[in-house]
């Protein structure tokens, strides 16, 4: 079975920290890539005429904060799956909200976006683990 | 038979009191009713003149306006709207309503005059007056024929018209034009109600003061029916206050929804930003647990530091929240205040230390002192300076940052404007956002929340201009409350 890349898009460096740990432990994920911002993973990702990196192998899995500086994690989203419909992003693409906010808006604006297969609170413990895992399964 | 005794036992069965008189005046025939009216004994007042029974004011004028009546006689009543007044033998006015006929027969013109004694009407027409007079609703009474026959002192001031002036006009005296030219049956509308009814409420009807201001206003209609005709009485009341109330109300519930608006964007905020530091905390410490486990004391050690500075932070951050909901809590002293050595003081404290700062350029034209409270101001110079200095572009040769000062209309007028990195156009309405952070470089999204709400509630404000790499200018106004225009 092929491994889970993995990136994590988060300004706060302890929370990258947090996942890159959690993750580091179990085969099934891969490399643990961070971006430190929304804008920064659409610009270091979509490089070169906006092609999406062959950097990282599929399947991929985005973590994705809420709140960041500059565009947000679901303003980021957007842009990217504005991306794939122009035919710029990966073929297949896992995106999980990824956010210490248990808002009942940010969940709902999180199930407007068809990218968006999960919703995953922070500290990423067992739980979030095992909800990431199932969320494999099935595809 | 003479005149006299034909009409004597007339004038004995009448229950009214009665009085036969000469053309010369003289009185030649009276009932007992009369007598009893005028206090006289019977036969008293035979052959005496009729100015008698006149009061002596007018008595010299009286037999001009017999003779008067005399070249043109006509069935006619007297008194009316008049007060015609009788005196009694011992000096007491009657107000009296007169019935006047002329009678001839072979001694001569006569007039025959029945004579009603009104005080118990005037008794109880005053005291309705009183009382009309004594409520607090304007009143006015327009009569079918007569036009406006009654206003009550509520209603002299509700219309700024006194009775006098009122008497007699046409209702449209009190009704703005433009309703009139709307409904011309208005008026028609108004006379013709036959039962008690309102008129007005929630329809905008508006009455005329003198002065043309046109007043909101609630009408009772209620018709009074009388032997002279139809009256409507009109109760009229005036509704500015409630209606300024309505508004005043619903200029309170317009904040109220703004303050909602703002609770909600704070508490969502609060779940974001004052969340993640202890979720932060709590994932380092689960992994701390496990690095004891696995003995590994190292990473522990600085996992610990992290989040000792994770809770110092966010302990901060609290305050910073705290400081925001506070602002305008207490009362603060407004005192004169010296504004160049403000900057100087808040320039090196958070200056210090920074090899790389900005040169700060001062360019004040105020109107020395400021009145203001000197450590809000304090408060609005450390964030406006210090987001200047955080937004520094590396790229330009010379850093700077600008305050220009001006008092207009009694209004403290600074601008603090840099060449920094700039704020793109999208960004300008957001900066002011509690936790808005719109730069990696950006501090807790906190600061320029509490600049705005600080201003606002001084009654100042704050705007902010400016573009992606050209620098940004933020310009805030304070009242200068003690100083003249």
């Amino acid at each position: 079975m092929k491994k889970i890349s993995v990136v994590v898009i988060d300004d706060e460096k302890v929370d990258r920290y947090i996942v890159k740990r959690r993750m580091s432990k179990l085969d099934v994920f891969g490399d643990v890539i961070e971006a430190t911002n929304g804008d920064r993973f659409l610009d270091e990702y979509f490089q070169n005429e906006n092609e999406f990196q062959d950097s990282v192998p599929p399947p991929l899995l985005l973590l994705m904060d809420v709140n960041m500086p500059g565009r947000n994690g679901f303003e980021t989203v957007e842009e990217i799956q504005r991306r794939m419909v122009d035919g710029r992003g990966p073929e297949s693409i896992v995106i999980m909200m990824f956010t210490s906010s248990g808002n009942e808006n940010d969940r709902a604006r999180a199930e407007t976006l068809d990218a968006v297969k999960g919703y995953i609170t922070k500290p990423l413990d067992e739980k979030g683990i095992e909800t990431i895992l199932e969320l494999y399964e099935q595809y | 038979m003479l005149l006299v005794e034909k009409y004597r036992l007339a004038f004995e069965i009448a229950p009214v009191p009665m009085l036969l008189v000469a053309g010369s005046g003289e009185i030649v025939l009276t009932n007992t009713h009369l007598n009893q009216l005028f206090e006289y004994d019977d036969e008293e007042l035979i052959g005496q003149r009729v100015e008698v029974l006149v009061p002596k004011a007018i008595r010299s004028h009286h037999p001009k306006l017999r003779k008067k009546y005399d070249e043109s006689p006509s069935k006619r009543g007297m008194g009316g709207n008049r007060d015609l007044v009788g005196m009694t033998r011992s000096g007491t006015a009657v107000p009296l309503e007169l019935g006047l006929e002329q009678v001839v027969d072979d001694s001569g013109v006569m007039t025959m005059v029945v004579a009603i004694d009104i005080r118990q009407r005037k008794t109880h027409e005053d005291l309705l007056n009183l009382a009309m007079n004594a409520a607090a609703s304007a009143m006015v009474m327009f009569d079918e024929q007569k036009g406006i026959a009654f206003v009550n002192k509520a209603a002299e001031a509700l219309f700024g018209h006194r009775e006098e002036d009122l008497l007699g006009k046409h209702i449209e005296t009190l009704i703005p034009e433009h309703i009139l030219l709307k409904r011309p049956d208005y008026v028609k509308e108004f006379m013709d109600v036959d039962e008690p009814s309102a008129m007005g409420a929630g329809r905008g009807l508006v009455a005329l003061h003198r002065n043309g201001r046109h007043i909101p206003v609630e009408i009772t209609l209620t018709p009074v029916v009388s032997p002279d005709g139809k009256m409507i009485l009109s109760t009229i009341n005036d509704l500015t206050e409630r209606i300024e109330a309505a508004q005043i109300v619903e200029q309170k519930s317009k904040e109220l929804e703004a303050l909602n608006i703002e609770l909600s964007h704070f508490a969502n905020s609060a779940s974001h930003d004052l969340k993640a530091p202890l979720s932060s905390i709590s994932g380092l410490l689960s992994i701390c647990l496990e690095d004891l486990a696995d003995n590994n004391i190292e990473d522990v050690e600085e996992h610990l530091k992290t989040i000792l500075d994770i809770s110092r932070r966010s302990a901060e951050k609290v305050e910073g929240v705290l400081k925001i909901a506070r602002a305008g809590r207490e009362p603060i002293l407004v005192e004169p205040v010296q504004f160049e050595q403000v900057i100087g003081e808040t320039w090196t404290d958070i200056s210090a230390g920074n090899d790389k700062k900005p040169d700060l350029i001062l360019d004040m034209q105020h109107h020395r002192p400021i009145h203001t409270e000197l450590p809000t101001l304090k408060v609005i110079l450390e964030n406006l300076l210090s987001n200047a200095i955080r937004y520094v572009d590396a790229a330009k040769p010379n850093p700077f940052i600008r305050i220009q000062s001006s008092t207009i209309n009694g209004i403290l007028h600074v601008t603090v404007s840099d060449n920094g990195i700039g704020i793109s156009k999208e960004n300008l309405n957001r900066v002011f956002e509690m936790f808005k952070r719109l730069d990696t470089r950006s501090g807790d999204g906190l600061g320029l929340t509490l600049v705005r709400k600080q201003l606002d509630r001084m009654g100042g404000t704050v705007s902010v201009k400016g573009a992606e790499g050209e620098g940004a200018e933020f310009t805030f106004t304070l009242p200068q409350g003690k100083e003249a225009a």
